[in-house]
């Protein structure tokens, strides 16, 4: 009896681009977590504006769910391409809603799944007594999805009130009038999925955000001055998230003409002052490489963005990859410091955004923050952010007048840890200029006359080797990883990944566990400057002790795997790749490894 | 780099704007008159340079920077039109003027030109046009006239030269003015009058490069260039402004002046994030005001 009751929530809709899916996805996901559950959201769909198949996933719990969901309870499926997408995900005793009248689904579209309950309901009709709007069968379906998984209406009703306030009263009575008759249709029609998930009404729901909006505010609450961008999928949500939302706030958000402007602009804030970012995907990166460069050669604080999305060139624009790992690492010509770091998760967003705006104002160079598609388009219930836990440093930035102790003024001095202190316009006598040349302590060129000579060659050394000490001195600050799970002695593998994967190897982890896998984990987040010996030493030790190593990536090369051998010489042979475009699933997690492990 | 100014709350003189730097160009460029405009345009305006930004592209012209004083950023080649609009945007309050030459500005940077000229910003941006590439030697240039034999176009240059004042007039530049290196006393005041202009200023320096071009010499513009307030031209006419713009093309005479200046909102003062506050550099970097705009909608 107790099988058959599932312990989450799984649902997904699906149906055309236009036809206000990940509307729905989102009005469910908060019902949610307005519920008191933790939800995990994440939508599926391609470059087109109209047609195409889209779908959203909603996986809700008790236990922070932190991973796409590899079934599915209830699927609605408004179009019949559902029955060939989505269908095959459906668990057993799940149920698929459809209108094969309202959205003409031929009967031999229509494929059922072992044990999957297929029920035709009239939405389209039900929503036809109450408005012209075909949207309205929306509403309809998701009362019916409420009745089925025997949420509360009450907690539905409360959000069309909140979704449509600003649209007044009509539309909020008739989306409510829809959504009953959905809701009573189902209970009359058909019996709940059984679940043994706890709601609780009491509770202050928790915020529902995605991993760019989640990045978009960590970099607000550091204090964020400038934000230039380009639209580029999968970036675009944060420069909207900041046009929309930073502005109040007192960002100035500049949408450019290119990413060659995006990024010189925003080395030009970080020059006068600001704290300055932007968010790009890999094609947009590709053109901001020359200036991550000046940023780095004048030592300007900035921060770059890339959410990546399946390459190469304009690839898979609506598909997740984390292909761009080298493309970041080889950015712009020459030697020059710069951070890079990524992503792990939605809830990390919210604390890296301040800690990139940190590293790249103390350490005075660009910070380059890795995400992609996946971990910045899919939404998550997070813990209450924890607003001051990263203060928002500065470093040596000196914003007062000089006085004549003070001078003369040495823009770049040599100084022990590489870091000068630091003038922007506007603070008097402290005048210099920066320059993508070569240059001496003021900042002056070392690069066209006096290049070649005597004292012109040591100046250049002295410079490339204040620059470049910032890194080890950086590399100090920055957390070593640790094994998590299993220590290499009670171990039986080692699952290492890096950045967006975090999440979903956890979850893969704990299934093994289940099954008397002696599972551990080692995480990569920052990646330059790289944590050579202490990675190097835990990968010898599994090593060692005979245990299996297994890494994890989603790209076709394993980019961070050729990293850490360039870095620390070990040669991670076992590997599970995808490069199929589709978010990584904790099941493939789990059937890979089970394979390396034989 | 720049002279320390000792005397802060004093009038700025010439002795404020000058650099350690000695300039490097040779001797007899047409940059060195456009440097000692600016220079007492600035005094004339009486800007302080610590709140004056000078930033630049790359090439001769580019290196502009170096020589004068104040604050100044010698970024990448064709880089100064995203410069110009995020300094403006980030502090309102400091004269910024970008300074460059055609092949930085009208070759590899227009599209930054064009679209900090259609904002509107209040910065003024001086190309030092020499019809050439000055530091890589002598290559054509997007404004090198039909015929220019260079050491990229052996045999004489086929394409069509830019015209720098209509590419400003249509890209929305509310000042836009012609000035010859040649002539310093009549530059000056152009430089005085664009910083002056609240709005984007573009001046076209005709600013020979001797070591180059020997084709667009002093003499050349000595030859073909009259003053547009020795004319009626009514300088707030785009249409006339237009036809003065091709005077070179059609007539071979090269108008210097004010060719076109209107007054109309900058882009700062209709940025939004400036409705509440007048700089975000004295803002500093704080956490948020209000919550509730960041995340109310995210439950
Ligand atoms: C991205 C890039 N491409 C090419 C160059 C080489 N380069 C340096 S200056 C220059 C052109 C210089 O001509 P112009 O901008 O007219 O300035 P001038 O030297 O004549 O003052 C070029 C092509 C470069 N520095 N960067
Ligand atoms: S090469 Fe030409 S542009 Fe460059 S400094 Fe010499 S004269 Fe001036």
């Amino acid at each position: 009896m107790s099988e058959e009751y599932v312990n989450e929530i799984s649902f997904r809709i699906s149906g055309r681009n236009g036809d206000g899916i990940f509307s729905a996805g989102d009005v469910f996901s908060k019902i949610c977590s307005r519920s008191g559950l933790n939800v995990h959201g994440y939508r599926s769909y391609q470059s087109v504006i109209r047609g195409g198949h889209v779908n959203y996933s909603v996986r809700a719990a008790n236990w922070e769910v932190r991973a796409p969901a590899d079934h599915i309870d209830i699927l609605i499926s408004i179009r019949e391409d559902g029955f060939l997408v989505d269908a095959p995900m459906m668990s057993k005793n799940g149920i698929i809603l459809y209108d094969s009248k309202g959205f003409r689904i031929k009967q031999d579209k229509i494929v059922v799944p072992e044990g999957v309950k297929v029920v035709d309901m009239p939405a389209a009709e039900i929503a036809a007594k109450y408005s012209d709007l075909k949207i309205i069968a929306n509403t309809v379906l998701i009362g019916a999805v409420v009745a089925l998984f025997d949420l509360d209406f009450g907690v539905y009703e409360k959000m069309i009130r909140d979704q449509f306030s600003h649209k007044g009263d009509e539309t909020i009575n008739v989306n409510i009038s829809a959504a009953k008759e959905g809701y009573e249709w189902a209970k009359s029609h058909m019996e709940p999925i059984k679940h043994n998930v706890k709601l609780d009404l009491t509770k202050k729901p928790k915020m529902f955000i995605g991993g760019n909006e989640a990045l978009a505010l960590g970099l607000v609450n550091g204090g964020l001055q400038f934000f230039g961008w380009y639209p580029m999928t999968p970036a675009s949500p944060v420069g909207q998230y900041l046009a929309a939302h930073g502005v109040k706030a007192g960002v100035v958000v500049k949408q450019m003409e290119d990413e060659i402007n995006v990024a010189n602009s925003v080395v030009g804030a970080g020059f006068a002052g600001a704290r300055a970012a932007t968010a790009t995907s890999g094609g947009g990166f590709a053109l901001m490489t020359e200036a991550i460069g000046f940023a780095g050669m004048a030592e300007i604080p900035t921060v770059f963005i890339e959410v990546a999305r399946g390459g190469p060139s304009t690839g898979l624009p609506t598909k997740t990859e984390q292909g761009d790992l080298r493309q970041a690492l080889g950015a712009s010509q020459g030697d020059y410091p710069r951070a890079i770091i990524a992503q792990t998760s939605v809830e990390d967003g919210v604390y890296l955004g301040t800690e990139a705006l940190n590293i790249a104002e103390k350490y005075q160079m660009p910070v380059i923050v890795l995400s992609d598609l996946y971990l910045g388009e899919h939404f998550e219930t997070i813990p209450e952010p924890e607003w001051d836990r990263i203060p928002i440093e500065r470093g040596k930035l000196i914003l007062e007048d000089l006085t004549e102790d003070q001078l003369p003024y040495k823009r770049f001095l040599l100084t022990e840890d590489g870091i000068s202190p630091r003038t922007i316009p506007g603070v008097a006598n402290g005048q210099y200029d920066a320059g993508s040349d070569e240059h001496d302590e003021y900042g002056k060129l070392i690069s066209d006359v006096r290049a070649g000579y005597p004292d012109s060659i040591v100046i250049r050394k002295q410079q490339m080797n204040k620059r470049m000490k910032k890194m080890e001195v950086l590399l100090k600050e920055l957390p070593a990883p640790v094994v998590e799970g299993h220590s290499a002695d009670d171990s039986d593998v080692l699952i290492v990944g890096w950045g967006s994967t975090y999440d979903t190897i956890a979850e893969a982890r704990s299934h093994m566990e289940k099954e008397g896998i002696k599972t551990s984990q080692l995480h990569i987040k920052y990646i330059e400057p790289f944590h050579s010996d202490e990675i190097g030493k835990i990968l010898r030790e599994f090593e060692e002790k005979g245990k299996t190593i297994v890494m994890v990536e989603v790209n076709y090369t394993a980019q961070m795997a050729k990293h850490i051998r360039g870095e620390t010489g070990f040669n991670i042979e076992k590997k599970v790749l995808k490069y199929d475009g589709e978010a990584l699933l904790a099941s493939e997690i789990v059937a890979g490894v089970k394979e390396h492990l034989g | 780099m720049a002279a320390v100014s000792q005397k802060v709350d004093l009038k700025f003189s010439n002795s404020d704007w000058k650099s350690e730097v000695k300039p490097t160009w040779c001797p007899g460029c047409g940059d060195y008159g456009v440097l000692s405009a600016t220079k007492k345009a600035l005094v004339k305006l009486q800007r302080d340079p610590k709140d004056t930004v000078v930033a630049s592209g790359i090439g001769c012209s580019s290196n502009f920077p170096h020589f004068l004083g104040g604050y100044g950023i010698h970024t990448l080649h064709g880089r100064i039109g995203p410069y110009l609009t995020s300094i403006k945007l980030t502090n309102p309050k400091l004269t910024v003027i970008g300074a460059g030459g055609d092949g930085d500005g009208l070759g590899i940077g227009i599209g930054g030109l064009i679209h900090a000229a259609r904002r509107n910003l209040d910065v003024t941006y001086v190309i030092m046009d020499n019809q050439i590439y000055g530091l890589t030697t002598g290559q054509t240039s997007p404004t090198s006239r039909i015929g220019h034999k260079t050491k990229s176009t052996p045999e004489g240059n086929i394409e069509n030269p830019l015209n720098p004042i209509a590419v400003a007039l249509s890209a929305g530049a509310t000042f836009v003015a012609r000035a010859f290196s040649g002539d310093g006393k009549h530059f000056a005041q152009i430089m005085e009058a664009a910083i002056a202009h609240k709005g984007f200023s573009f001046v076209d320096a005709l600013s020979p490069c001797v070591t180059f071009n020997k084709f667009n010499t002093y003499d050349y513009f000595r030859e073909r260039v009259y003053n547009l307030d020795e004319t009626d031209h009514d300088k707030t006419d785009i249409l006339m402004a237009y036809q003065r713009a091709y005077d070179w093309d059609h007539n071979d005479k090269v108008p210097v002046g004010i060719y076109y200046q209107v007054s109309k909102p900058t882009y700062e003062d209709r940025e939004p994030a400036y409705k509440t506050e007048e700089s975000i550099i004295e803002r500093g970097a704080i956490r948020p005001r209000n919550y509730d705009d960041l995340i109310g909608h995210l439950y």
